[in-house]
């Protein structure tokens, strides 16, 4: 016995629907879910410190305020700070960059070589306002209030001034990372 | 009532009522005479009555009583509950300042990371989490008066300090010569001198405490342990940092001054001085930044020029912005350089521009550019007539072995180095900042004269081909 199977329009428009059902909902679905799985897996300040590379800084996040050494049970995470919050597709692309980044370096490379206090002195390059102010979304108009921080603040928000967040803040995010950076190190500064 | 009244009255009360509180209190009951006596002993300090000297004043704080909880927080407060007593003057400096009013406080300042280079804790610190440090560099000004810092760090005298490092000649006239190499008390003249107006590499001790090979000091350059550079409080003095007071001549004098760069005698002696001299403590010395116009004053200061946002010019704290020459150079340049470390750090003609836009919001244009016209023929005849002329006779005395390898005890070149150190800058700076006296008498007419004597010298030791 054949089975004719017959070209008809109805037939063709079910298997466009099909298509488009799956094409335009199911396989975006899926991969949306399969990406912000991924995003969310490796956005846990967990998996950054999986690396023994980043135990240092782990130790002194820990310790500080936005690791969650406050009374307020908030902690912000590594790429909550350390990732560009301007828009979606600048986060994803640095995270991508940056997350390559570091992998090749961890297993491709000496990374006792690293000479962390030195890195430091440029640490607006891998730090970022947007981040900051992701959180901070009341900045400019809390700092209106408090007649110290209204004057320390009023460049910036000007536009009159280049420097970022963690010019100003250095130790930010870190509390007392010199004592837990390798011994060597520390005793440079 | 007369005033003889009043007195009696007042007398009779007080009296009455020492003798009543002697009674109630028991002492000495009944007897007033014994009474005073009882209490003019209370008044003596244990230590006087014991006989044994003391050193100590007293507490002549004014602000002893000052509890201050605005804006402060527990620690905050207890630095100016201590130091009140301690060092009133500060404290009563900083209720005076603005930092005072916007509840700035000593630790938003003062407070330190636990790993910078210059922590340290007192003793009610000790446990704490709170760093401090007697040194605050411009950078801690920074952290708020951003654009202020920046400006700074782009001039001039940002290389106050650092320029001064790779001068051999310089170290060896401080430390050789004026220090006469005494390996226990030569570094006085670099201590008690230069670094009070330059500044210095900050050392600390071994309880990170600077030490007084370098500190205290005035030095507009110093280079902090943390590796920024430059002290704010040199011209905005602790702990009151005024705005006032570093608009008044005053505030640069201190450095700008003396034989070899006498600016606040020649603003003294110039007809802005004058002016200043006779209704200055009448002027208007607090209007906000960016708004302190003709009418608050009425003659410039030297910040004013340098400095001032006058009209559409911007506030500056980069004092080289609004400069033409080099003024202080052995010859001088037109400024060309955006490196701070350079000698030339400027923009010449665009300085030109802005530093006329001061004049001109007080002279004609007439006036502004002939002004200038004059100064500027003054600094190119020093440059060809003095400078150039001397200084091929240094080259060819120098290339014939006729110069003594001390330049301190060489009359060649002790006369070339007043030509250009002392009497050069006085002609030059005396004449592009209006004070006649100092670009004749103590510019021109010396320099004349050095010109001769440098001849003179140099004429004989080619003829005889030897050091006389």
């Amino acid at each position: 016995m054949t089975i004719s199977f017959r070209l008809t329009w109805p037939r063709v428009l079910l298997g466009l629907l099909v298509f488009a059902v799956i094409g335009g909902f199911v396989f975006p679905f899926l991969a949306w879910l399969v990406a912000d799985q991924g995003i969310a897996a490796t956005s846990e300040s967990d998996f950054c410190v999986s690396c023994h590379t980043m135990e240092p800084m782990e130790a002194a996040y820990l310790q500080d305020v936005h690791g969650g050494n406050s009374p307020y049970g908030v902690q912000a995470a590594c790429v909550d700070c350390h990732l560009n919050h301007a828009n979606s597709a600048a986060y994803f692309f640095d995270k991508i960059r940056t997350g390559s980044h570091d992998m090749w370096v961890q297993y491709m490379t000496d990374t006792s070589q690293i000479d962390w206090v030195e890195k430091r002195e440029h640490r607006e390059s891998y730090t970022y306002d947007s981040g900051c102010l992701h959180c901070h979304t009341q900045l400019q108009e809390a700092t209106m209030a408090n007649t110290k921080a209204f004057v320390a603040h009023k460049p910036y928000f000007l536009g009159t001034t280049e420097r970022t967040c963690v010019n100003c803040h250095p130790n930010v995010g870190h509390k007392d990372l010199l004592d837990h950076l390798p011994v060597e190190e520390a005793a440079m500064r | 009532m007369s005033k003889r009244t009043w007195a009696l009255t007042l007398t009779a009360v007080l009296g009455l009522s020492i003798l009543l509180t002697a009674c109630v209190a028991g002492t000495v009951p009944g007897d007033g005479a014994a009474a005073d006596t009882s209490g003019a002993a209370a008044a003596v300090t244990p230590a006087q009555t014991d006989g044994t000297p003391t050193t100590s004043l007293g507490n002549m704080s004014t602000v002893s009583t000052m509890v201050i909880d605005r804006g402060l927080d527990e620690i905050g407060r207890a630095c100016i509950d201590c130091h009140k007593e301690i060092q009133p003057g500060i404290i009563h400096d900083w209720r005076e300042s603005r930092h005072g009013h916007v509840g700035v406080s000593c630790l938003d300042c003062h407070q330190v990371d636990k790993n910078s280079p210059m922590a340290t804790q007192h003793e009610n610190l000790i446990g704490t989490d709170i760093y401090m440090s007697a040194l605050v560099p411009a950078a801690t000004c920074g952290r708020c008066h951003v654009n202020e810092v920046d400006q700074f760090n782009a001039s001039g005298h940002f290389r106050a300090y650092r320029q001064q490092i790779p001068k051999d000649s310089l170290h060896a006239l401080v430390f050789k010569h004026e220090g006469q190499e005494n390996s226990e008390f030569g570094s006085a003249p670099n201590e008690t001198g230069c670094i009070q107006c330059h500044g210095t590499e900050i050392q600390l001790d071994e309880e990170n405490r600077p030490t007084s090979h370098t500190w205290p000091n005035s030095g507009v350059g110093n280079v902090y342990p943390d590796g920024s550079t430059g002290s704010c409080a040199v011209c905005h003095t602790r702990h009151k940092f005024s705005i006032a007071e570093a608009r008044q001549p005053a505030a640069c004098a201190s450095c700008h001054l003396g034989p070899d760069h006498p600016d606040i005698e020649i603003y003294e002696n110039s007809k802005h001085g004058q002016i200043y001299a006779i209704e200055g403590d009448e002027w208007n010395w607090d209007a906000a930044p960016d708004a302190w116009e003709p009418g608050d004053y009425r003659a410039p200061t030297c910040a004013t020029c340098h400095m001032s946002g006058i009209g559409e010019l911007q506030t500056t704290h980069n004092v080289s912005e609004r400069l033409y020459w080099n003024l202080w150079a052995e010859r001088s340049e037109v400024r060309n350089s955006n490196d701070p470390m350079s000698p030339l750090l400027g923009d010449g003609e665009a300085g030109r521009e802005m530093m006329k836009q001061v004049c001109q919001a007080c002279h004609s244009e007439l006036h502004t550019d002939n002004f200038f016209e004059q100064g500027d023929r003054a600094v190119n005849l020093y440059n060809v007539a003095y400078y150039d002329e001397a200084k091929k006779m240094l080259d060819e005395l120098g290339e014939k072995g006729l110069l003594e390898e001390n330049p301190w005890t060489d009359d060649f070149q002790l006369v070339y180095y007043h030509l250009w150190h002392h009497e050069g800058r006085r002609a030059r700076q005396g004449s592009l900042m209006a004070g006649p006296d100092w670009a004749h008498w103590h510019g021109f007419f010396e320099l004349q004269q050095d010109l001769y004597e440098l001849e003179d010298i140099y004429n004989r030791r080619i003829e005889t081909g030897q050091i006389d």
